[in-house]
């Protein structure tokens, strides 16, 4: 992916620079907001990860400039304020996915892996599989190896957000946010707790692990 | 109801009220006292003229002085006869129809109302005079015409005051209360405004917006304050983010991966106290309302007992929920579920191993625990920011939980009650319509 990263910070820059290099993708960084916009207005990329506090033009300007001339790039809006109106406030200038700092890296990777990788709305599959496990979304009906596995809503939908977005990691609070509409970090391990019942009932009592634990970043099913 | 409560209205009415009190005691003094002069004037003037006739001696004389007074006065002021023997000097003529008769022996009704009579006997000779009593009854008139033409008219125009004062006084105070109302509510950019500068009303109104003026200024500071210092001390907390997450991937021994694990515990629990004090701050300022909407807490509540569910479950401890259908009401659904997550999970840190209940009961959501609850008289402790009871200190949390909790009730306009679910703690939020 060609991804452009607006961050003042040098530290926190490099770092998110250096990793996703290391991911194999091609970054640009830029320090100030006029030339990140510059950057932004001219070249191409796949994902940008704009700092909301950047020096010269802020991030919210850039945003907004780049929504006006409608540039389709989506944008992951970094912050280090995190108030209670911030998220709806760089939702509604047009950011596609949000993040306070500070942040894991591997939450940052996973996200701009989700942006970047959006699902064609047109697709729409009736039956999700991976491995030997079906799910019909019709009937709501999960099978593993042939058989019939009771899931209750929520594990059903929690096992839904991962089949569709099978190969790719998610984190904690994204599937917080995906699956239970939740924007704040809970301090109880609420998510460790859905899954490991999920897995009772899906991973258990097979041989083939079909739900892997990313470590220190999340969870994902493999495609 | 209210408009009886408006303080210039009721001081216009007690001052009308007792403006007519004075007014009508002083009249009605006034009245007496001259009715009193004018009776004893004319007691005085029938004694004058006993005592006159009594001065002179002789008959004829005192006959022909009695004519003459007599024919000085006139009839309806006084009247008089004087019978010496069989001579008899008096307007008895001149009396009007029916008034004495002619041996005066009697005296019929109106003359004992219309005139002050008095019989002597002179020796020789018998006297009855009688001064009239007209100058009493014209008083009373002229008191009935100071009534109508004074008192009512002032009572006219006082209560006609009373009612543009109390109307324009009305106004202001409303236009005051409103103006503190909305600036209660968060939004600091209120003001009265001031178009009567000279009264004491507008004193106040000025007065208010200068402190409103002051208030925003220094929230509008605090604000930026609290932005730098975020950005300030989050960029050298994201740096230490990076350090430690550099390290975790580098070759380690056993017991640095620890130190390095709860270095990151360390840093996460920076972050989350950070992060909330500066939360509540910004609701505490109202900010959140922006976003508020049609929210059911009924299924809310369902919604987040659900996701709790597993984990109190992990704990050995029964979530329990019961509503009695949908409760709307206008709001944050981030902020509501947050504060409904963070009452859980207050339960599940401070009462560990109870059970909790949820229930919404009319318009208010119940959160129960079976611990050891909170003692009567630190319960508005807790729910200052940082407040943590002494036998808490040992137990993991930031101490804002509550005190998050009660700023967005605060924002939701709900009151917060700390009870006692006996035992254990029980949190009663009400809703407003």
């Amino acid at each position: 992916m060609h991804i452009l990263v607006i961050e003042d910070d040098p530290t926190t820059g490099d770092y998110i620079a250096s990793g996703l290099r290391a991911e194999g993708h091609v970054v640009d960084l830029l320090d100030n907001g006029r030339d990140g916009l510059m950057q932004a207005m001219t070249g191409s990329y796949d994902v940008m990860v704009l700092d909301r506090m950047v020096p010269e033009v802020d991030g919210m300007s850039i945003l907004r400039t780049l929504r006006a001339s409608k540039k389709p790039v989506p944008v992951l809006l970094l912050t280090a304020l995190g108030g209670v109106d911030d998220r709806i406030e760089g939702l509604n200038a047009g950011a596609d996915d949000y993040l306070t700092k500070p942040f894991a890296f591997g939450e940052l990777s996973a996200r701009l892996t989700a942006l970047s990788r959006r699902p064609p709305p047109s697709d729409e599959p009736t039956i999700l599989k991976a491995l030997d496990l079906e799910m019909n979304l019709l009937t709501r009906k999960v099978t593993r190896g042939g058989q019939t596995i009771d899931l209750q809503p929520r594990e059903f939908a929690l096992l839904e957000h991962l089949l569709r977005r099978k190969g790719r990691v998610q984190t904690r609070t994204m599937l917080l946010e995906g699956v239970w509409d939740i924007h704040f970090d809970p301090q109880t391990n609420v998510v460790e707790s859905h899954m490991s019942r999920l897995r009772t009932k899906v991973d258990k009592p097979f041989e083939v692990t079909l739900i892997e634990t990313v470590r220190g970043s999340g969870y994902r099913i493999a495609e | 109801m209210k408009t009886l409560r408006s303080t210039p209205l009721r001081l216009s009415v007690l001052l009308i009220a007792v403006f007519t009190l004075f007014m009508s005691v002083g009249l009605a003094m006034a009245f007496w006292v001259m009715r009193d002069a004018l009776a004893a004037d004319i007691t005085l003037r029938a004694e004058q003229v006993i005592e006159d006739l009594r001065a002179i001696p002789e008959p004829e004389e005192r006959l022909e002085r009695a004519h003459e007074i007599i024919s000085a006065a006139d009839p309806r002021a006084m009247l008089l006869r004087l019978t010496i023997g069989d001579q008899t000097v008096g307007s008895v003529s001149d009396l009007p129809e029916g008034i004495i008769d002619a041996d005066a022996t009697a005296l019929p009704e109106p003359i004992a109302d219309s005139y002050l009579v008095r019989r002597a006997d002179l020796a020789p000779g018998a006297l009855l005079v009688a001064v009239g009593r007209d100058s009493v009854a014209e008083l009373s008139e002229t008191f009935v015409a100071i009534l109508g033409f004074a008192l009512l008219p002032a009572l006219m125009l006082t209560s006609a005051i009373g009612i543009v004062v109390v109307r324009r006084t009305s106004a202001r105070v409303e236009a005051i209360r409103g103006t503190l109302h909305t600036l209660a509510g968060g939004t600091l950019t209120a003001r009265v405004g001031s178009p009567h500068p000279d009264t004491d009303l507008g004193d106040i109104s000025r007065d208010l917006d200068r402190m409103a003026e002051a208030q925003e200024a220094a929230t509008g500071a605090l604000r930026q304050i609290g932005a730098d210092i975020a950005h300030d001390l989050k960029t050298p907390i994201q740096r230490l983010a990076v350090r430690l997450e550099a390290l975790g991937d580098t070759d380690l021994p056993e017991d640095a991966r620890d130190q390095l694990d709860q270095a990151r515990t360390e840093t996460a629990q920076i972050i989350d106290t950070f992060q909330s004090l500066l939360q509540i701050a910004q609701l505490e300022g109202g900010q959140g309302r922006d976003t508020f909407g049609p929210v059911d807490l009924g299924a809310l509540v369902a919604d987040m007992a659900e996701i709790y569910d597993a984990s109190a479950e992990d704990a050995g401890i029964h979530l329990t929920h019961a509503l009695n259908g949908p409760l709307p009401v206008t709001g944050d659904r981030n902020l509501l579920s947050r504060l409904i997550a963070n009452l859980i999970e207050n339960a599940l840190r401070h009462a560990a191993g109870t059970d909790i209940h949820l229930a919404v009961i009319g318009r208010t959501l119940i959160v129960r625990d079976g611990g050891a609850g909170i003692p009567a008289n630190q319960r508005d402790v807790v729910l200052r920011r940082l407040a943590r009871l002494e036998a808490s200190r040992s137990t993991p949390g930031s101490g804002l939980g509550l005190a998050m909790v009660k700023a967005i009730a605060d924002l939701h306009g709900a009151p917060l009650a700390l009870g006692d679910a006996s035992p254990g703690l029980e949190v009663r939020i009400a809703f407003p319509d």
